[in-house]
């Protein structure tokens, strides 16, 4: 078991540790100081930021309706959720283009409503990081939601605070540890989002150019850019793998 | 604790397991590169070499695959298709191609440079731009100056020799595109499909991708010769590789006649 174990480890830990070796450490804050890898480093930050609130304002009532209430095909509902999560995200992306494209389902409509296109567009790259982000909240408040203790929240009832009082200072504060924990899966899923973003958002320099696709492009010719920019990258996973320590998906925390 | 007699065997079978997945993967990569001897008897050619070439090469060496495999019954082409620049990296950094074809000079020189050319590269092809734009040209694009009309064009990474051509054209006839009408495509497959499937109004490719495109997908509109650039498609033995006898065949059939033939059919230009 011992041997096997190691050799999985030593499989996980090569590319990491090649990755840290093998990176131009003397050009590293040039190579991260160019307008590329800037612009490249702000969309990420903005558009994990929106696909993160995205999710939180549309996941919640989701997992809250797939926790509390009865609701008719609530385990298709939630296969549909899950998804995402298990879609090859190059699929996802082709998908979201036949779905939301300029000539797609809702897409071909909005665009002869208003000129409204999503492609190419930030909003784009948006909506793809959260498409593919958002199970992960989702999944982590309904499995709060169901673990947590409800006679709390009927015993303020009880007192007379109404639904919308009990959610927000009793259901809220008590599932706090598998929201955040949800929000930090979200947001670095949505960081490293690639095969949807390229796919729907295309990579437009300032636009809708994230990290990932940064890398990608500069792998053609700037190879000591494309690692300085993975390494960045690594830095906020490993970030946010230690914040998340034992409070992975509504466990409680260790630390 | 009490396990203990029944535990050591366990090991050992977990331990024969890993060395047989290890085992089994060292052979699945080594099975790429050619395990047969070179310069067989009877003057027949045989086992397998790894082509990467331009993506822009696809449908030609696709062609030509077929017609050198008849030919030489025992032999395989494979190929890894992508971008030039990819490619170089892709060898450098230890990739197993026994033979690289590129779609440019500069590309190519790379390779040379980093050491890992036999012999010296050949010349085997031209290849000049050409716009992809919607089917039936709605915004009426009839030039590369036209470009600023369209709300995306799709470029290949700069870095690319099809993106590198592109940049140079539009720089020397003084237009610049804003960055933020500009989608970058990995390779020039990629950037054709952001006018064919996706979105874009536009894209700059070369002529012979061009011509793969059908009425419904999307309308060609040519270049001026004096507005466009010419990039030379060059070959070379990678240095390493295993079957020196069967690179030098492919590259003689990509440079002689036949493959000649079949490269000036889909629109490249001659060497020459």
């Amino acid at each position: 078991m011992a041997v096997a174990a190691a050799v999985t480890v030593a499989f996980l830990a090569v590319p990491v540790f090649a990755l840290i070796t093998k990176a131009s450490w003397g050009t590293l804050w040039g190579d991260l100081s160019t307008p590329e890898a800037r612009s490249a480093l702000r969309l990420s930050l903005v558009c994990s930021l929106w696909a993160t609130a995205l999710s939180i304002v549309f996941g919640v009532p989701l997992a809250w309706m797939l926790a509390r209430s009865r609701m008719p095909a609530r385990n298709l509902v939630r296969a549909l959720v899950i998804l995402p999560m298990v879609l090859p995200p190059v699929v996802g992306g082709v998908a979201l283009l036949l779905g939301f494209g300029r000539r797609g389902l809702i897409g071909g409509w909005l665009y002869d409503l208003d000129g409204i296109q999503l492609t190419f567009s930030t909003a784009g790259a948006v909506l793809a990081e959260t498409f593919v982000a958002m199970p992960f909240l989702v999944i982590t408040v309904e499995a709060g939601l169901r673990s947590m203790d409800r006679r709390y929240e009927e015993a303020a009832s009880t007192l007379g605070a109404g639904r919308w009082t009990v959610f927000r200072r009793v259901t809220v504060p008590m599932i706090l540890p598998s929201l955040v924990a949800g929000a930090a899966l979200t947001w670095a899923r949505a960081l490293g989002e690639f095969g949807a973003t390229i796919t729907f958002a295309g990579s437009i320099q300032g636009r809708t150019e994230t990290l990932p696709l940064a890398v990608y492009l500069q792998l053609e010719g700037h190879q000591d850019v494309a690692v300085a920019l993975s390494l960045l990258l690594l830095a906020v996973s490993l970030a946010v793998l230690v914040s998340l320590r034992g409070r992975w998906l509504g466990m409680s925390p260790s630390g | 604790m009490e396990l203990h007699p029944v535990g050591r065997p366990r090991a050992a079978v977990r331990l024969g397991a890993v060395v047989v997945v290890a085992v089994a993967l060292a052979a699945c990569s080594s099975s790429k590169s050619s395990t047969s001897t070179t310069g067989t008897t009877g003057g027949g050619l045989s086992g397998s070499i790894t082509v990467s070439a331009a993506a822009s090469l696809k449908e030609t060496f696709g062609t030509m695959k077929t017609n050198f495999e008849k030919a030489h019954p025992g032999t395989t082409i494979n190929f890894n298709f992508g971008s030039s620049a990819a490619l170089v990296t892709q060898i450098t950094q230890g990739a197993p191609a026994d033979v690289f074809a590129s779609a440019s000079k500069t590309t190519m020189d790379d390779l040379v440079s980093a050491g890992k050319v036999e012999g010296h590269p050949e010349v085997f092809a031209k290849n000049t731009l050409e716009i992809v734009v919607k089917p039936g040209n709605p915004l009426g694009i009839t030039s590369l100056a036209d470009l600023t009309k369209a709300k995306t064009v799709a470029l290949c990474a700069s870095d690319a020799p099809c993106g590198a051509a592109a940049d140079k054209a539009l720089k020397q006839d003084g237009i610049t595109l804003p960055t933020s009408q500009v989608t970058r495509g990995a390779d020039v497959k990629a950037t054709l499909a952001e006018v064919t499937t996706g979105d874009a109004d536009a894209a700059v490719v070369y002529v012979t991708d061009a011509k793969t495109v059908t009425s419904s997908e999307g309308t060609a509109v040519p270049i001026a010769a004096s507005q466009n650039i010419i990039t030379s498609y060059e070959i070379a033995q990678v240095k390493g590789s295993k079957n020196g006898d069967l690179d030098q065949e492919w590259i003689a059939y990509v440079t002689g006649p036949e493959g000649q033939a079949v490269l000036a059919a889909a629109g490249f230009m001659p060497p020459g």
